[in-house]
């Protein structure tokens, strides 16, 4: 026992030491190169200062447009998660929980998708509804979606299912005894509303204004998409800029990129303050089945509501993105219409793009099994063993979504090139690069599964004479199969839509589809990327599909 | 040695576990005869579990040492601390831990395929098994489609199966309702006397503990408050704890009248001046003592008894009818004394009546 003891010890220390590696080591490189204000070239630095930051103040224009891009999509985004969580979790919507597992969809439609899909929607000239527009007479364009309003429209269709998700489990972990006992004690509908309801639901409201406006700072395709065209720069965008062109300019970039970091690091923290102070609301972290108020004939009003975000964040994007694909020229006039499987053909046909689609699928396959056996591990230490330093792993593990995955990718750039080992450019950094970024989805969700098994039904396998191993191939990989599994699928799913960590990290012989994609749009029209884009979309969601069984028969074990 | 080990099956010596920076278990000490059915009593958060899981192995100790069948299974002076597996013991656990991948027969038949038994020993015993806990027709059953009834008796089966010589229990009653709670309480006793195991068992009830139980260790915070019978704990509780936690009792205290003291009874004076006699047990009294006075044993009379021991008159504030018994709560000296009577007896808010206490009744606390 003494000697297991040690071993266990030295595996976590181990453990710990890589994953703060992982984790540390590209953030320490944009720190330094931030600071670096000598001769660029030189590594190590010869001079440190902080003139570098200086560079953020000569375009104020980035920050504010950061600020306006941010603060429009999260206001919208917070609307939308807010209604529809009101609607599926409170009233007696008709199909309710149809809609709510279609609620998930637009967070696999992806900003990058979702920006092509509106861009051929409603660019200012060529757009659909535009063009429609001009047709009945209409002079200037009905939207353009190549402004921050419309990058922020793309991003909040994208950020509303994530504000969803945080509020109904809010407002679904909510004993409705809370508001019952408030209406027995004499209370109205209305009075209850406002003094138990909203104060107990406020702090998620908060928690989920203030997740959604950090990743909107960090977020990457959908103002690459739409604002770049324009010249609308945004701090990650301008980021990208500034390393891709020649010669790049490192320092200022990595000042950028720490200052990104910074600010959505002190708005993870503000966020995880307000989760833990208010936690009393799920004290029990039992699903209730929540009180539905009658709508009556409004029902049918607030079925529409959802049904219309459904159609503007999923299915009218993917149709006109179908439609553009099968076009030799975008238009919308039949009489021009030339169909084609042109576009496919060329997407699976052209060697850099097929070669993006092999290593996309490599990759998502590598991530996913190795990630599940890491994140299993991880999970284990952390919520399973009763290690010294298991709270520190916890913190280090969870620490990558407090980065900006741009920033991030910066950071292994800046890192990697420096080594004499050959490994930047190669698809090895981008599975380290996704192994890391995804720490946080990939433990969150097999300890979800772990800390559901009941520490009793490994013991008692023990208590009947089991050795450790025999417990571990007899009781506990059976009962945790289905979460390990859905896990994969995630991984799986993330690592094929990736793009912000990618864009900066593939190189000429290993290409990802997610820059793959950015590319064209540069280099080409709409019709090849539109194809290449739902190539991406799937995949995603034939892997999606395969999670729903997945968690079906998840859902039935547990359901027993 | 052998004359020892068989008369002591479980030794726990100094036992004391840590949680973190929580001193769990406070050095506790007891043994536990071959065949004896022992509980370990108190409330939540008294370290009953944890020494439990001690003994099992599923906790490991800080300091101590813990002895099954005379063999050394966790020293801290020797750097002992044999695995769960190797320690011959089984468990039933408060959540059952029934796999629900599994069907009723690989449930219980898991511990006979660890010990590679044969596929026609297995079946035979797991049959035997499943029919001592009536479950024989349910064998083929997904385990996860049981009742809670049903769990715990494919757990019990499970958890006796392989001929362990120790079963430890942990709460496994108290996720049943109170009516099954009683039945498999029953059944319980029944197992532990045609198998012979030498058990131990954990519950917070102390119903529970007095009814299947040969001794009883009463815990509190970390360590025994008192170790006996399940009479023993009921009529001479040791402290003002085990007093309040085992059964109901009213705690009188007083100062020691040396000077009034007769035939064998001790006599204590009350703060307002009445004089209570009671039984020492052989425990000393301080000059500051208490008696625990059971509620079922004071008397109520609407007449005044002649003998003068322990009789005062009183005033019924409160009558609480609970079905079998009637709680009273009556007014003496300036304090309220909780009685319970038979239903058949009948006495009225308000009454003035007199209340009497056999000597024998009123036990002396520990200082």
């Amino acid at each position: 026992m003494g000697a297991r003891l040690h071993m266990q010890t030295v595996i976590t220390a181990g453990v710990i030491l890589v994953c703060a590696g992982l984790v540390l080591y590209p953030l320490f490189f944009l720190g330094q190169v931030a600071l670096n204000t000598g001769d660029p070239t030189a590594w190590p630095p010869d001079q440190y200062g902080l003139d570098n930051f200086d560079g953020l103040f000569h375009s104020p224009g980035i920050l504010l447009n950061t600020l306006h891009v941010s603060a429009l999509a999260t206001a919208m985004a917070i609307v939308i998660g807010f209604t529809m969580a009101w609607i599926l979790a409170r009233t007696d919507v008709p199909w309710r929980g149809t809609l709510e597992s279609l609620m998930s969809l637009p967070y696999y439609v992806t900003p990058l998708v979702g920006a092509l899909a509106w861009s051929a929607l409603a660019a200012p000239n060529s757009g659909f509804l535009n063009q429609v527009w001009y047709a009945v007479g209409g002079v200037q364009p009905l939207f353009n979606i190549n402004s921050p309003l419309g990058i922020a429209w793309v991003m909040a269709l994208f950020e509303g299912s994530v504000a969803f998700v945080m509020i109904s489990a809010a407002m679904k972990s909510m004993d409705p005894a809370l508001e019952e006992s408030s209406q027995v004690l004499g209370a109205g509908k209305f009075e209850t509303m406002l003094r138990v309801t909203l104060p107990l639901v406020a702090p998620a409201v908060l928690g989920a204004t203030i997740f959604v406006f950090a990743e909107m700072l960090g977020s990457f395709s959908a103002a690459a998409i739409l604002g770049m065209p324009e010249r609308f720069y945004v701090v990650t965008t301008a980021i990208w800029t500034l390393v891709i062109r020649f010669p790049p300019d490192f320092p200022l970039a990595a000042a950028m990129g720490i200052s990104l970091f910074g600010v959505m690091l002190a708005m993870m923290y503000l966020y995880g303050r307000i989760m833990r102070a208010t936690t009393y609301v799920t004290i029990t972290g039992k699903a209730f089945r929540p009180r539905l108020m009658q709508m009556g004939w409004t029902r049918w009003l607030l079925f529409a509501v959802c049904v219309a975000y459904l159609v503007v964040a999923v299915f009218l994007p993917m149709l006109a993105l179908l439609y553009v694909s099968l076009l030799k020229f975008a238009t919308i006039f039949p009489k021009d219409i030339i169909w084609t499987l042109e576009n496919y053909q060329t997407a699976l046909n052209l060697g850099p793009v097929r070669s993006a689609l092999g290593t996309s699928l490599l990759l998502g396959l590598l991530t996913a099994t190795v990630g599940v056996l890491l994140m299993g591990l991880l999970s284990w230490i952390i919520y399973r063993s009763r290690t010294p330093g298991r709270g520190f792993l916890e913190y280090i593990v969870m620490f990558p979504q407090s980065v900006p995955r741009l920033v991030f990718g910066l950071g292994l750039l800046l890192g990697w090139v420096v080594m004499p080992i050959p490994v930047y450019g190669t698809i090895w950094l981008l599975l380290l690069a996704y192994l890391t970024v995804f720490m946080p989805l990939g433990v969150r969700t097999v300890s979800g599964v772990m800390v559901q098994l009941d520490k009793s039904v490994e013991e008692c396998a023990r208590v009947c004479g089991a050795s450790w191993l025999y417990q571990l191939r007899t009781v506990t990989m059976p009962l945790l199969r289905p979460g390990l599994s859905a896990a994969w699928v995630l991984l799986f799913i993330a690592s094929v839509r990736e793009v912000g960590t990618s864009v900066l990290l593939v190189g000429p012989r290993t290409k990802v589809i997610g820059p793959a994609i950015i590319s064209s749009w540069e280099s080409s029209g709409l019709q090849l990327t539109a194809a290449m884009a739902l190539i991406q979309v799937t995949i995603v969601f034939a892997a999606l599909l395969v999670l729903l069984r997945v968690a079906g028969r998840m859902a039935r074990i547990e359901g027993e | 040695m052998d004359d020892h080990a068989s008369e002591h099956h479980i030794e726990v010596e100094n036992l004391v576990v840590h949680y973190g920076e929580v001193m769990a278990v406070k050095g506790v000490s007891f043994t536990v005869r071959r065949g004896e059915h022992l509980t370990l009593l108190g409330p939540s958060g008294c370290g009953k579990t944890t020494t439990l899981r001690a003994i099992a192995g599923l906790e490991q100790p800080s300091a101590g040492e813990i002895r099954i069948g005379g063999q050394v299974v966790y020293a801290s002076a020797k750097r002992i601390n044999v695995p769960t597996e190797k320690r011959g013991v089984s468990m039933v656990f408060q959540s059952y831990a029934i796999w629900p991948h599994m069907t009723v027969f690989d449930n219980v038949a898991y511990g006979l395929r660890v010990r590679r038994m044969g596929k026609k020993e297995i079946a035979e015993k797991v049959q035997w098994a499943l029919n001592l806990v009536r479950m024989g027709d349910l064998a083929d059953r997904s385990a996860a489609k049981l009742s809670g009834g049903q769990q715990q008796r494919v757990a019990l089966a499970r958890s006796f199966v392989f001929s362990p010589t120790v079963i430890l229990f942990d709460e496994p009653l108290s996720n049943l309702d109170a009516k099954l709670r009683a039945e498999m309480r029953l059944e319980i006793k029944e197992l532990q006397h045609q198998l012979g195991i030498t058990s131990v068992y954990v519950t917070h009830d102390q119903e529970e503990a007095l009814a299947i139980s040969d001794r009883v260790i009463v815990m509190n915070a970390g360590i025994i408050e008192q170790i006996g019978s399940p009479g023993e704990i009921y009529d001479m509780p040791r402290s003002a704890f085990v007093a309040d936690f085992v059964g109901a009792a009213n705690l009188i205290r007083g100062r020691l009248r040396q000077d009034l003291a007769r035939d064998g009874l001790v006599a204590l004076e009350t703060p307002a001046g009445h004089v209570v006699y009671g039984v020492e047990n052989g425990r000393k009294a301080a000059p500051e003592s208490a008696f625990s006075v059971r509620t079922v044993y004071p008397r109520l009379s609407r007449e005044r008894p002649e003998t003068g021991l322990n009789a005062w008159p009183v005033r019924i504030n409160r009558r609480v009818f609970l079905g079998d018994f009637v709680q009273y709560l009556v007014d003496w000296e300036d304090r309220q004394l909780v009685v319970r009577r038979p239903p058949m007896e009948h006495f009225e808010e308000g009454e003035e009546v007199t209340l009497t206490v056999a000597p024998e009744h009123c036990v002396l606390l520990e200082a």
